[in-house]
């Protein structure tokens, strides 16, 4: 059983890493011209389910997004980093409509 | 704080430099000069990643401004004031073609970063929505 503090205490790792994963998808679409430049993506989602299942500790990841590059050697694609943005902006307002949620129920049992 | 819209920032300004270039470079494509003369040479952007010393991507930036030819292409227009004895005039070596299709690219660059500064405003904002 998992008490508020503890709660928020995951949700904070799942706003980092959201917060890490947009950094990582800017960085994708501001060098979408650059020659020889290689698109990053942040992942955690699977880490933080296994940590919560199993009780580990959760990590984010930074890999290489390994697409076919173009003839300078850049394999950014707008397309991808236009809707790993917009998946991005859910998964932000998610963790923070919950962390909201959390502090709701401290908020009740504090002032009872 | 604020990466993403630093990042994004460092993007749209180095579109900008791009798209600035491509203004200079069609403007004065029709420079034409006697033979011999410094003729205008086109500019291209040289961008390169900016990464933290951490590894993680902090952006773009211009590394360099190449330019092109020293060396312009002649044509033969005797009626040109300024027409060698020959009647070639030299203009600048400046692809307009190339120069239209990189202007679309970095128009589309542009929008794409100005994206990203508004919805990393967005996400921002709601994280400081957050109240106990």
């Amino acid at each position: 059983m998992t008490d508020a503090a503890e709660s928020i205490g995951i949700l904070q790792f799942a706003l980092d890493s959201v917060v890490n994963q947009q950094q990582a998808i800017a960085n994708n679409i501001a060098n979408e011209n650059t020659p020889n430049f290689q698109a990053d993506q942040v992942t955690f989602q699977s880490s933080l389910a296994q940590a919560l299942a199993d009780g580990g500790v959760a990590s984010s990841q930074t890999l290489p997004e390994g697409l076919p590059s173009g003839t300078n050697g850049n394999n950014v694609s707008l397309p991808t980093e236009m809707t790993l943005m917009q998946e991005n902006d859910l998964e932000n307002q998610t963790v923070v409509n919950s962390i909201d949620g959390q502090f709701a129920v401290l908020s009740d049992a504090i002032t009872g | 704080m604020w990466e993403a819209i630093d990042i994004a920032g460092s993007g749209a300004s180095v579109d900008q430099t791009w798209i600035d270039t491509i203004g200079g470079n069609v403007a004065n494509m029709q420079d034409g000069v006697t033979p011999g003369q410094p003729v205008y040479q086109a500019q291209y952007v040289d961008a390169g990643a900016s990464v933290e010393p951490d590894g993680s991507g902090d952006g773009v930036k211009v590394d360099s401004i190449d330019v092109g030819p020293a060396q312009g292409q002649d044509e033969y227009d005797p009626n040109n004031p300024v027409a060698n004895a020959s009647g070639e005039v030299e203009y600048p070596v400046v692809d307009l073609g190339q120069e239209m299709t990189d202007l679309i690219q970095s128009q589309t660059s542009y929008q794409a970063n100005s994206a990203v500064m508004s919805h990393a405003t967005d996400a921002y904002q709601s994280i400081l929505s957050i109240k106990a």
